[in-house]
């Protein structure tokens, strides 16, 4: 799983069937710090965790797990949010919320 | 998964035979800012786009599992048409007030459980009816019908180039 921060919603009209009624964010993957994790393209996931834009949360960008928390082994999706974050902690400090933007 | 810009189609005469009739097309990815962001790839097409759309692109093994054929050598097929994407960047594209609460069903997502998702806008409630007079349920009716007509136009500028 990775830390990413919800930067956006997406919209699709025109999609996969698998996908009708799910919501999807555009998740940036961020290190514990909040700063952007480098070399990493931003993610489209479904919102399995309620989560809005700007919330930490917990990406998971691993095809059959996803597809296990979706309950549909034949759906073409690979990344999912499966959790907001209230707090990380690294090393004793605290990086998030206290260093929250 | 990711979003991408098409920017070219491949066209293949010597193929595997689960590939037969798959579009191919080139895609850009894109970044928040719907900047160019990594190098482009070959994507099969399952959401019947065309150059210069923004897609939703889903890569690694489910790709296939869009296609007829999920045991093909394909490793990223878009699976959706993007026709808004509201972010917290620079250059926003919706205001704030836009945004709905966090968990809150997205307006305007086709199929986001049948009523909910149905109305981007929806009608205003009528003041107290019932009680309202027929003058205040005319102009209701009409400031109703006006504000339609405002969403309409301004879904109009949010769709994408």
């Amino acid at each position: 799983m990775k830390l990413g921060r919800v930067v956006g919603t997406v919209v699709t009209p025109v999609q996969h069937p698998a996908y009708d009624g799910r919501r999807l964010l555009a998740v940036r993957p961020i290190n514990p710090d909040g700063s952007d994790a480098p070399g990493e393209r931003m993610f489209v996931a479904v919102d399995r965790a309620q989560a809005g834009i700007g919330d930490r949360v917990l990406l998971m960008a691993e095809g059959s797990s996803v597809r296990a928390i979706v309950g549909d082994e034949r759906a073409p999706i690979r990344c999912a949010v499966v959790g907001v974050i209230d707090e990380i902690e690294v090393e004793g400090e605290l990086l998030f919320p206290a260093g929250a933007s | 998964m990711f979003l991408a810009r098409v920017i070219g189609r491949v066209v293949t005469t010597q193929q595997l035979p689960g590939m037969l009739g798959e579009k191919l097309l080139i895609v850009q990815p894109l970044d928040e800012q719907r900047a160019a962001a990594g190098d482009t790839l070959v994507a099969c097409d399952a959401a019947d786009s065309g150059l210069g759309d923004i897609v939703h692109v889903c890569d690694g093994r489910e790709a296939t599992l869009a296609l007829h054929d999920s045991y093909v050598p394909i490793d990223a097929t878009i699976v959706g048409h993007v026709e808004e994407f509201a972010h917290d960047g620079p250059a926003p594209r919706i205001s704030a007030g836009d945004v709905e609460a966090p968990g809150a069903p997205r307006a305007g997502m086709p199929g986001a459980s049948g009523a909910s998702g149905a109305s981007r806008a929806p009608a205003p409630r009528p003041p107290r009816a019932g009680r309202a007079t027929q003058a205040e349920s005319d102009a209701a009716r009409e400031a109703s019908r006006r504000r339609g007509a405002a969403s309409e136009e301004r879904d109009e500028r949010e769709l994408l180039p």
